[in-house]
C-alpha cells in the first residue's frame, strides 16, 4: 500500500482541504484502496513555503499560490488578469488545459509533479465604507491586498494598498485599520469578514484572479508502480481542476447568499468602469507577454488569446 | 505515538545535561523529521523554518514590545506611579505594600515583562518600605508577586508567544488579561491585609496625604496614562494592529525617555542591543519549537492523545484542572518559558478538542507562569530580587512569597470556574 | 576579538531594531495623516527582522543567555559542571556551524530560483547567506567558550518573561 502524506494550510473545512480530500478519496477508490492519503493534522510549513516543502519531500501532496514566491513563476500569472471568467470551474479547466499544452509551464515547476493548474472564483472589491461605482471611487480608501498580479492591478488603478497576509484581514477591517480588501466571494466567509464588510463591487469576469497548483513530490510520483501512476494520471489535469473549481464555486455561491443575508450592498461595475480599468491595466498584459517570451514561451500573446477563447468555450 | 514520546524524553535528557532548550528541541525535531520523512526533507524543512521565522512580519511584535518595556523602564516612570499610589493608599496599614501592588499594575500596563516590572519596582518601593520598618520578607514578597502583573495586564510577552505558537489572536488575549490582572491585584492586596493583620508592627501605615497633594501626585503619571492610551486605545480603537501598536508604543516610550533626559547615545544603544538579544534568544526557541512541532505532526501522537483522554472519561473541566495541577508542581522547579514551550504542543490540542476557548486557556497559562515565577525553589522573580537586594537573603524572600502564591492559586481557581472573567472583554470586540 | 564582535553585531542589530521601530511609527503616521503607507514597509520590516535576530545571535551565545535548565547546578561537583560545559559547547558549536552551512546552501538555491520580496523585488538570497554566516559565527563563539568559566550575568539579563 502506498500512502501520500498530504498537507493543507487552510482550515479543515475550507474548500481547498475538502477538494484535496475528494481527490484523495477518488484515487483510493480507483486503486481499490492501494493508494491512500494521510492528511496531516496541521500544515507542514507556512503557506509561502508549501512549494518547497513538497519539492523537498516534507509532504507528498499539497496546493500552493504562485504569488507566494515572487520572482519564481511568470507564466501562470496569465490566469490572474482582470475579466477572465465568472466562476472557478470553467476557468480552472481552461487554465489547466492551456498550461498543460505548453511544456514551458511545467518547466517552471521543475522538481514537482503538477497535478492541476487552477484558480479561485472572480476577484471582488470589498469595503466597509461606501459603494464603489467608478474608478475614481477607489481613491481615498485603504485596501489590503495579497501578493501576485492583484498587487500590480491595484497599483495600476492608483489604489492605496498595503500588502498584508489574508488571515490578518479580520483584524485590519474589524478594527478599522483598513477600509477594504480584494478577495473572491468565498474568502469573506473563510476569513470571517462577512459581517464586517458593507459594500462589494463585482466585475464581469472578476477584477483579478489567483493562480494555484495542486501538486505532488516528483520522487514520490516516480516511485509509484506503473498501475499507480496510471491511476494518478487518470484523475490529474481536467478531473482535478474540475473537482477543485466546483468546491470553490459552491462556497462562492454560499458566500453570496451570506452577503445578501447580511445586507451587503453589491454594486456591479458598469461598462464605463470596466473600460477604465481595462485602459489602466492594459500595460500589464503587454509586460507579461514580454516576460513570458523571455522565459521561453513563444508567441505568448497568442497563448493568452487561446486561454481566453478556451474559457469562453468552457463557460458555455 | 512511541516516536513522539521518545522525542519528548530525548529533549528532557538533553535539557538535564544543560543543553540549551532551543538546541535540544531543534536537534530532536530535526532528528525526528529525518527519521519519519528522510534526511533531505529534514534539512529542507529546517532551513525553511529558520528563514520563515526570520522573515515573519507579524513576529516583529516581539522585539517591539520588549523594546517598549525596556525604554519605559529607563524613563523612570515607575517612581511617579509609586508616588501616586502612595498618595492615595499609603496611610492604611501596610500602605506601602498596597501602593507597590497598585504601582506594579500601572507599570504592567506599559511593560510586558514580569521580571522587568519586579526589578524596576524594587528600586523605587524597597527603600521606602525599608525606611518604615517593613519586614524584608513582606516587601520582597509584594514586589515579586506584584511584578507578575506585568505579564497578565497587557501588553505581555508571554501572551504574544502563546498567541504565535497556538495561532490565537493576540489582541483578544490582551483584552482577556485585563480583568484577571485587576482581580489578581485586588486579591494580592487582600493578601496583604491578611498578612499584616498578623504582624502589624512590620507594616506601619504611612502618612496621610491631603487631597491637593494627591492630585499633584496624580498629575505625575500623565506619561504612563498617555502611553497606555496610545497603545491600547490605538489597538482597540482601530488606529493600528497589535504589531503596529507595539512599534508605536516603542517609539512613544523612546521619545518619552529621550524628552525626560534619561537617554544618552550609549544607553539607547544598550537598550536596543539588550532588546535584540532577548529577541534572538526567543526566536531560537520559536524556531526550535516549530521544528519539534513539525516532527510531532508526522507522528500519530495528536490523534492518540485525544483518544486516550476521551477513554479516561474525565469531565473536560477536570482535565484542565489536572493540567493546572501538573503545571503548578512543575512551575516550582522549572523555568517557566521552558515549561510552556515544552507542554503547549501537548496540552493545547487536547484543550481545544475538548471545546475550550484558546483565549481562556491562554489566560490560565499566563496565571500559571505568574505562579511559577514566584514559587520557590526556582522562581525567576525571586532570583532577580535576590540579586538586586543583596542584603535581604534568599531565605527571607522564599518565606515572603508563600502567602502570595496561595492568593494566585485562588485566582487560578476563579479563572477556571468563571471563564467570563477572561472572555467577557474579548467578546465585546467585533 | 570579543569587543569587536560585541560592537559589530551590536551595531547591526541595534540599528535594525531602531529602524523597525521608526519604520512602523512613520508607516502608521503616513497612513493616517497623508493617507499613504510607506510602500514595502512590511517587507522592509521582514528584512530588518532577519538582521535583528541573526546579528544578535552571536551575542546571546557569547553571554550564554540561552534558556537552560540550570536548577541542578548547585548540586553538581565542579569537575562535572566543567565536563558538561565542554560537551554542551561542542554540541551547540557543531549544530550552529552545520546550520550555517545549510542556510548558505539554501541561499544558493534562492539565488538560482531568483526569489524576491513581493513589492520591492529585493532578492532574498543575500539575507540567507547572511543568516548562514552569522549562524556559523555563533557556532565559533561556542567553540571558543569551551573551557571558559560561565559568563557573569547581570540581574534579570536575557530573561524574557
Ligand atoms: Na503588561
Ligand atoms: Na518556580
Amino acid at each position: 500500500q502506498t500512502v501520500l502524506t498530504a498537507s493543507s494550510w487552510v482550515p479543515p473545512t475550507h474548500a481547498l482541504t475538502l477538494a484535496q480530500a475528494e481527490w484523495c478519496d477518488l484515487l483510493a477508490r480507483n486503486t481499490n484502496g492501494k493508494v491512500k492519503c494521510n492528511l496531516l493534522p496541521r500544515a507542514v510549513s507556512a503557506p509561502p513555503g508549501t512549494f518547497d516543502a513538497v519539492k523537498n519531500g516534507l509532504a507528498d501532496l499539497s496546493f500552493t499560490v504562485h504569488g507566494y514566491t515572487p520572482g519564481r513563476f511568470v507564466l501562470p500569472q496569465m490566469a490572474e488578469f482582470s475579466f477572465l471568467g465568472d466562476s472557478a470551474e470553467p476557468l480552472s479547466v481552461a487554465f489547466n488545459k492551456v498550461a498543460m499544452k505548453y511544456p514551458q509551464f511545467n518547466q517552471e515547476h521543475q522538481g514537482v509533479k503538477v497535478i492541476a493548474y487552477f484558480t479561485h472564483g472572480p476577484g471582488i472589491i470589498f469595503n466597509t465604507k461606501r459603494p464603489i461605482t467608478k474608478v475614481e471611487d477607489l481613491q481615498g480608501l485603504k485596501f489590503r491586498v495579497g501578493g501576485g498580479m492583484v498587487n500590480e492591478i491595484s497599483k495600476a488603478l492608483n489604489m492605496n494598498v498595503t500588502l498584508k497576509p489574508a488571515p490578518e484581514s479580520y483584524e485590519l477591517l474589524s478594527g478599522g485599520v483598513m477600509d477594504g480588501t480584494l478577495f473572491p466571494a468565498e474568502s469573506t466567509e473563510s476569513f470571517k469578514i462577512d459581517k464586517i464588510i458593507r459594500h462589494a463591487t463585482t466585475f464581469p469576469g472578476g477584477l483579478y484572479n489567483t493562480s494555484f497548483i495542486f501538486f505532488m513530490n516528483q520522487a514520490k510520483y516516480d516511485k509509484l508502480s506503473p498501475d499507480e501512476k496510471k491511476a494518478v494520471d487518470a484523475i490529474s489535469g481536467e478531473t482535478a481542476a474540475r473537482i477543485i473549481g466546483r468546491h470553490w464555486d459552491k462556497v462562492d455561491r454560499r458566500a453570496y447568499a451570506l452577503m445578501q443575508a447580511n445586507g451587503v450592498q453589491v454594486t456591479k461595475a458598469d461598462a464605463k468602469f470596466v473600460a477604465d480599468v481595462k485602459a489602466k491595466t492594459g500595460a500589464l498584459e503587454a509586460k507579461w507577454v514580454k516576460d513570458a517570451e523571455a522565459k521561453g514561451l513563444k508567441d505568448a500573446a497568442k497563448v493568452l488569446a487561446e486561454f481566453r477563447s478556451e474559457i469562453a468555450k468552457q463557460q458555455k | 505515538m512511541t516516536e513522539a514520546l521518545i522525542g519528548f524524553a530525548a529533549i528532557f535528557a538533553l535539557a538535564i545535561i544543560r543543553v540549551p532548550l532551543a538546541f535540544a528541541m531543534g536537534l530532536v525535531g530535526f532528528g525526528g523529521i529525518a527519521y519519519t520523512r528522510g534526511l533531505d526533507p529534514a534539512l529542507a524543512s529546517t532551513a525553511q523554518v529558520v528563514y520563515e521565522t526570520g522573515f515573519a512580519y507579524t513576529l516583529s511584535v516581539i522585539p517591539l514590545f520588549i523594546l517598549m518595556g525596556n525604554f519605559v523602564a529607563r524613563a523612570g516612570l515607575a517612581h511617579e506611579l509609586f508616588e501616586a499610589a502612595y498618595a492615595f493608599i499609603g496611610h492604611v496599614r501596610g500602605g506601602l505594600a498596597h501602593a507597590t501592588i497598585a504601582a506594579c499594575a500601572g507599570f504592567g500596563a506599559i511593560c510586558g515583562s514580569s521580571i522587568a516590572t519586579a526589578a524596576t519596582m524594587s528600586k523605587v518601593a524597597y527603600p521606602s518600605m525599608k525606611k518604615l520598618g517593613y519586614s524584608d520578607s513582606l516587601s520582597t514578597g509584594v514586589m515579586a508577586a506584584g511584578g507578575t502583573l506585568g505579564i497578565m495586564i497587557p501588553p505581555s510577552t508571554i501572551m504574544v508567544i502563546y498567541g504565535i505558537i497556538t495561532e490565537t489572536n493576540i489582541g483578544k488575549l490582551f483584552a482577556a488579561g485585563v480583568l484577571p490582572g485587576i482581580l489578581t491585584a485586588a486579591l494580592l492586596m487582600a493578601g496583604v491585609v491578611v498578612t499584616t493583620s498578623r504582624d502589624p508592627e512590620h507594616a506601619p501605615p504611612g502618612e496621610r496625604m491631603s487631597w491637593p497633594q494627591r492630585w499633584r501626585a496624580l498629575r505625575g503619571i500623565w506619561g504612563v496614562v498617555l502611553l497606555v492610551l496610545i497603545v491600547l486605545g490605538g489597538i482597540y480603537g482601530g488606529f493600528f494592529t497589535a504589531t503596529e501598536g507595539a512599534g508605536f508604543g516603542a517609539a512613544g516610550a523612546f521619545l518619552f525617555a529621550l524628552l525626560r533626559g534619561r537617554l544618552t547615545f550609549r544607553s539607547t544603544f544598550e537598550v536596543l542591543v539588550e532588546s535584540a538579544r532577548t529577541t534572538a534568544m526567543l526566536f531560537t526557541l520559536l524556531i526550535a519549537a516549530s521544528l519539534f512541532a513539525n516532527f510531532v505532526n508526522f507522528t500519530t501522537m495528536p490523534g492518540d492523545l485525544k483518544e486516550w483522554i476521551t477513554h479516561l472519561g474525565l469531565s473536560p473541566t477536570m482535565v484542565v484542572v489536572a493540567m493546572m495541577g501538573i503545571y503548578v508542581v512543575l512551575g516550582t522547579v522549572m523555568e517557566e518559558l521552558t515549561m510552556v514551550l515544552l507542554t503547549i504542543p501537548l496540552f493545547f490540542p487536547i484543550v481545544t478538542s475538548l471545546g475550550f476557548d484558546p483565549v481562556w486557556f491562554g489566560v490560565l497559562i499566563v496565571m500559571i507562569v505568574q505562579i511559577g515565577l514566584i514559587s520557590p525553589p526556582v522562581g525567576m522573580n525571586l532570583f532577580v530580587l535576590n540579586a538586586l537586594l543583596p542584603g535581604v537573603g534568599l531565605g527571607n524572600i522564599f518565606r515572603g512569597c508563600w502567602p502570595f502564591v496561595a492568593v494566585m492559586i485562588v485566582v487560578l481557581g476563579l479563572l477556571i470556574a468563571f471563564p467570563q472573567l477572561s472572555l467577557w472583554l474579548p467578546s465585546l470586540m467585533k | 576579538m570579543k569587543k569587536t564582535l560585541e560592537l559589530l553585531c551590536g551595531a547591526l542589530s541595534a540599528a535594525a531594531l531602531f529602524a523597525i521601530m521608526t519604520l512602523t511609527f512613520f508607516d502608521v503616521i503616513g497612513r493616517k495623516v497623508a493617507d499613504n503607507s510607506i510602500p514595502g514597509s512590511l517587507e522592509m520590516t521582514e528584512m530588518l527582522m532577519v538582521v535583528v535576530i541573526f546579528a544578535a545571535l552571536p551575542l546571546v551565545s557569547l553571554r550564554e543567555e540561552h534558556v537552560e535548565f540550570d536548577s541542578l547546578d548547585p548540586y553538581l561537583p565542579d569537575w562535572l559542571r566543567r565536563a558538561q560545559s565542554v560537551v554542551v559547547h561542542l554540541l551547540c558549536g557543531a549544530v550552529l556551524i552545520a546550520l550555517g552551512w545549510l542556510m548558505w546552501r539554501t541561499g544558493g538555491a534562492f539565488l538560482q530560483s531568483g526569489e524576491t520580496t513581493a513589492q520591492l523585488k529585493v532578492p532574498k538570497a543575500p539575507f540567507l547567506y547572511g543568516m548562514g554566516v552569522l549562524c556559523a559565527a555563533t557556532g565559533v563563539v561556542h567553540l571558543l567558550l569551551i573551557g571558559r568559566p560561565p559568563a557573569e550575568k547581570m540581574e534579570g539579563e536575557g530573561v524574557a518573561l
